[in-house]
């Protein structure tokens, strides 16, 4: 007999007590709100912590204070914005709020928007509210690019009635040039709707019949001339879909990453995609 | 993955993982109601914080993370365990066979990721790349506190695991 054998042996004998496995079910599911409240808390916790900032490397400080139109480091937060709770209903609503642009105009344009964004939000859901029955809408603000010139501004939306449902917004904004980044003003020409499209319709081909994506008359023909769009880090596109858009719900939201090769012959220039 | 979903499976990951979960936590701190009350926190602050693990695949170290970080909050808190972090080590004598060490009295010696190290990779069979992955340290590095832990208990590694030689 090993040593490490004989201590195995008295690992797995320790004894688990009776207790264990009640206390692991009442704090899964607390009686009375079950796990709807953990949402709550954690977008509470969320709000409270500072989400996303651009703590810039030095080089990329350096080649921001070359560019006399960003002298401050723009900054993102996360805010609590929208945060109603009873029984039934957990509405934790987040908001982003980004500070020291250098033109405050761009700023408040910014800011302006994702209030109204919340709002409206909020007051479509409005009517559900009121009829009752649980409910739970929750939205996340995170910053999924910050690269020198592409900050992009990620906002998710999940709604939980019977079941969920997730959506994405996402603004790609120049710091520099300080304006958001449209998806037709990447492309020489219209010509982009068709290139990405084929590019995806291909991916979910590829994917098989066991792949979650939608294939029959309700399946994936064309992206929108706006689809929801981010440019990454190393200046990659990726376009995204709500859950459902093109494939089942249990896919979430879905993405793909357009190879750059792809789209090389119809880009308006190689400084956002490369 | 929604949220709902990922709550859904961390429910049920934890539901048949619980007795494990507690066999480490008992193993930090050697008592029922502080180990029940460890694995209690710890579930609460995975619901907590479910909706940021992007990759629903690693909700198993994910969550052993999380159990860890919340055994070491818990000890620093409560201070009821003094961690020894060195004894007299006879690295030049022969390792005794017949020695018996008592899990506990060999496990006292350790500190709380030095435990997690040995409880994960040879109690619970965990994958070295995946206990990185706990720890947040690079493979290489997991080994080596492998090798000084093991050295610590005076176990010879080879002997034992496979996937260090």
């Amino acid at each position: 007999m090993t040593n490490l054998n004989e201590l195995k042996k008295q690992y797995e004998n320790i004894p688990i007590p009776d207790e264990l496995q009640a206390t692991v079910l009442e704090t899964l599911r607390p009686k009375r709100k079950r796990y709807v409240r953990y949402l709550g808390l954690s977008a509470v916790a969320a709000a409270s912590i500072f989400v996303g900032s651009f703590t810039m490397s030095p080089s990329l400080a350096d080649s921001l204070t070359k560019v006399p139109l960003v002298s401050n480091i723009v900054n993102v937060f996360s805010v609590t914005d929208i945060q109603r709770e009873d029984e039934h209903l957990e509405v934790a609503m987040n908001r982003a709020v980004i500070e020291d642009v250098a033109h405050k105009d761009f700023e408040d344009v910014l800011n302006k928007k994702y209030k109204e964004e919340n709002k409206v939000l909020f007051d479509k859901m409005t009517p559900t509210i009121e009829e009752g029955g649980r409910f739970s809408l929750q939205r996340d603000v995170s910053v999924i690019t910050d690269s020198p010139n592409v900050i992009a501004i990620q906002r998710m939306t999940t709604i939980t009635q019977a079941s969920a449902a997730q959506s994405i917004a996402i603004d790609n904004i120049d710091p520099i040039n300080e304006w958001v980044i449209t998806l037709p003003s990447l492309f020489k020409d219209e010509r982009y709707i068709r290139v990405i499209s084929d590019y995806i319709a291909s991916q979910i081909q590829q994917a098989g019949p066991d792949a979650m994506y939608f294939t029959d008359q309700d399946g994936f023909t064309e992206i929108n001339a706006h689809q929801t769009f981010a440019i990454t880090d190393d200046g990659k596109l990726v376009i995204y879909f709500d859950e459902y858009e093109v494939a089942a719900g249990a896919a979430g939201i879905v993405k793909f990453i357009i190879p750059t090769e792809v789209l090389q012959p119809i880009l308006a220039s190689d400084y956002y995609i490369h | 993955m929604t949220t709902s979903e990922k709550i859904k499976k961390l429910e049920h990951y934890i539901l048949t993982h619980q007795g494990a979960h507690y066999r480490l936590a008992f193993s930090y701190v050697k008592n029922e109601q502080n180990a029940l009350d460890i694995v209690q926190d710890a579930i609460v602050k995975a619901l907590k914080s479910i909706n940021r693990l992007q990759e629903i695949d690693y909700l198993h170290t994910w969550f052993y993370r999380i159990l860890m970080n919340t055994a070491i909050d818990f000890i620093r808190k409560h201070k009821k365990i003094t961690l020894v972090e060195d004894f007299p080590l006879e690295q030049d004598k022969p390792v005794n066979a017949d020695l018996h060490m008592d899990l506990f009295k060999a496990l006292e010696t350790l500190t709380i990721e030095q435990k997690t190290l040995i409880v994960l990779r040879f109690f619970e069979d965990m994958k070295i790349q995946d206990i990185a992955r706990v720890l947040d340290e690079n493979i290489n590095t997991v080994k080596a506190r492998l090798y000084t832990t093991l050295k610590k208990l005076r176990i010879e590694l080879e002997e034992y695991d496979d996937e260090l030689k």
